[in-house]
């Protein structure tokens, strides 16, 4: 077989078989074939192979990540951890944030999905969607509800993937208050944000609409099994789970465990993502405790179960839980804002040695290509 | 069968009585070369072999696997990957498609723009200043590239 018969072979590769070689490459080496040629540009920055892309990542096992934002050099930085059987927790690369903030711990996670982030600054009503990855960032336009048109309030954030539509969105939730030190006097104002149309909605329906007086926790939600999960509590301290379906785009409730009241003063803290379900974190300052609870079965209140282990109290006052690691193993906040990972069954705790912040962040993650096709109006690259 | 497609073919024939004749049938493959296919030949057969030896231990029967392909790709010349390529992909046979894929993703990883036009005997076909403004913007991942 002579060469130039060869050279022609190469050519005749079909595209499906060019972009399958491409979903084995690390993502670096995928963006310098852009550059390759214009049918290789084509071919990448293109939603079909994107997705594909997504999918290969999420059935690589070495591709699922624990994502932390943590403190070091006094920067904000996001650190991915890969969620295999790793004792020594090593880092496997980190992220700066490209957003110029003035301190660390500046902008607040909103949650992330398929390789994106969602980063938050309520006051200047700033709102980004990133992806570290490809270095590519978009900020949302301004929300139509704000301090200034409606009053003080109180701003609870949500992000996900709706695949029913194929659409990511971010939820806003503003609870208007009367006066500072009242509880929500009418009902609270929901906005959605789609990426497809790059536009926010106001959401009249009621079902589309949380339960009146209803305060919202500020704390990133859980995002599991297409809905969005806050704690939240009504005007006569009852606190429930906040459920809102990205598809449907209606509100839920889920009824908390009912408590024995010799059990003493546990806040509810946050809801976490557990596996297919949800998992919800008690805490009391005082003591020191930490109470963990898991939905066994989804959606079904009964069957909320608490974990027979006690979180160690590892020193005064309690650690943060933060949330769970693939393995099952809680990540937690100590007190010297140091991370630790406590293993419930072993009741081994180990010093992570990393310094996160206040508002620590942690959850699954997988790196894609999105934002990297040039179809969303307004994407940054840094 | 790992051969998807020669599968197909004894799946079609079955239809027309073929009895045990299989050894001795003809199989028309005009896309296929006889020397790739010899290679795909002995990679099926290796596979089948090691996953008979290691019938429950699915990590060895992995670890075999791989030691045998590294074996194998010292022996293949990058340009005969495509041809490999090309007769996995006919033949329907994924787990060789996919491993000749990530031969080659191996060997145009982390590697400049000019190393991978030639592996794959491509030239340039942007505009004047286009490329330029690629590598622009995207210049954070040239770098720790490796020199050519």
């Amino acid at each position: 077989m002579s060469d130039s018969n060869k050279l022609i072979r190469w050519g005749y590769l079909p595209d499906e078989i060019l972009t399958h070689i491409f979903t084995f490459l690390p993502i670096k080496s995928i963006i310098i074939c852009t550059s390759v040629s214009k049918t290789w540009k084509s071919l990448i920055q293109n939603p079909t192979f994107i997705s594909t892309h997504l999918h290969h990542s999420h059935t690589k096992s070495q591709n699922l990540f624990l994502l932390l934002n943590i403190s070091r050099n006094d920067r904000e930085v996001y650190a991915l951890h890969k969620e295999d059987d790793d004792p020594d927790f090593t880092e496997y690369t980190s992220f700066e944030s490209p957003f110029h903030a003035p301190a660390p711990g500046f902008h607040e996670v909103v949650g992330t999905c398929n390789g994106l982030l969602c980063l938050s600054y309520d006051h200047a009503n700033d709102i980004f969607l990133w992806n570290p990855c490809v270095r590519k960032f978009l900020q949302l336009p301004y929300p139509d509800v704000t301090v200034d048109t409606h009053g003080v309030s109180c701003t609870s954030f949500g992000f996900g993937f709706d695949p029913k539509t194929n659409d990511y969105k971010v939820v806003r939730i503003l609870s208007i208050m009367g006066s500072p030190s009242d509880f929500v006097k009418s009902r609270p104002v929901v906005e959605v944000y789609s990426l497809s149309t790059g536009e926010w909605r106001m959401l009249s329906a009621s079902a589309s609409l949380p339960p009146v007086c209803a305060k919202i926790s500020h704390r990133p939600p859980a995002f599991a099994n297409g809905a969005l999960h806050w704690i939240a509590v009504t005007n006569d301290k009852k606190r429930f789970v906040l459920v809102f379906d990205l598809g449907d785009e209606v509100f839920r409730q889920i009824l908390l465990p009912e408590l024995p009241s010799y059990t003493g003063k546990m806040m509810w803290t946050r809801v976490s993502v557990y596996g297919n379900s949800i998992a919800g974190f008690q805490r009391r300052v005082e003591t020191g405790q930490i109470n963990i609870w898991v939905m066994k079965e989804y959606g079904v209140a009964s069957s909320w179960t608490k974990f027979s282990h006690q979180c160690p109290t590892l020193g005064m006052p309690s650690p943060c839980p933060v949330g769970f690691r693939r393995n099952g193993e809680v990540i937690l906040l100590n007190i010297g804002l140091e991370l630790v990972s406590w293993n419930p069954d072993s009741q081994n705790i180990k010093n992570l040695e990393i310094n996160g912040y206040f508002d620590t962040f942690c959850g699954s993650y997988v790196e894609s290509l999105f934002l990297f096709d040039k179809a969303t109006k307004g994407v940054v690259t840094y | 069968m790992k051969f998807c497609a020669v599968k197909q073919y004894f799946d079609d024939e079955n239809n027309n009585n073929i009895t045990s004749g299989a050894s001795t049938t003809m199989i028309p493959l005009p896309n296929v070369e006889s020397h790739p296919l010899a290679i795909l030949i002995t990679y099926c057969k290796k596979h089948l072999k090691i996953k008979a030896n290691n019938a429950d231990n699915k990590k060895e029967t992995e670890k075999e696997m791989e030691q045998y392909e590294q074996e194998l790709l010292k022996k293949v010349m990058p340009q005969e990957l495509t041809e490999l390529i090309l007769a996995a992909n006919y033949l329907n046979f994924k787990e060789a498609l996919d491993f000749f894929c990530r031969a080659v993703a191996s060997a145009i990883q982390n590697k400049s723009i000019e190393f991978v036009r030639k592996f794959f005997g491509l030239e340039s076909d942007f505009e004047l200043g286009e490329e330029e403004k690629l590598r622009e913007e995207f210049a954070w991942s040239f770098e720790g590239v490796d020199e050519d």
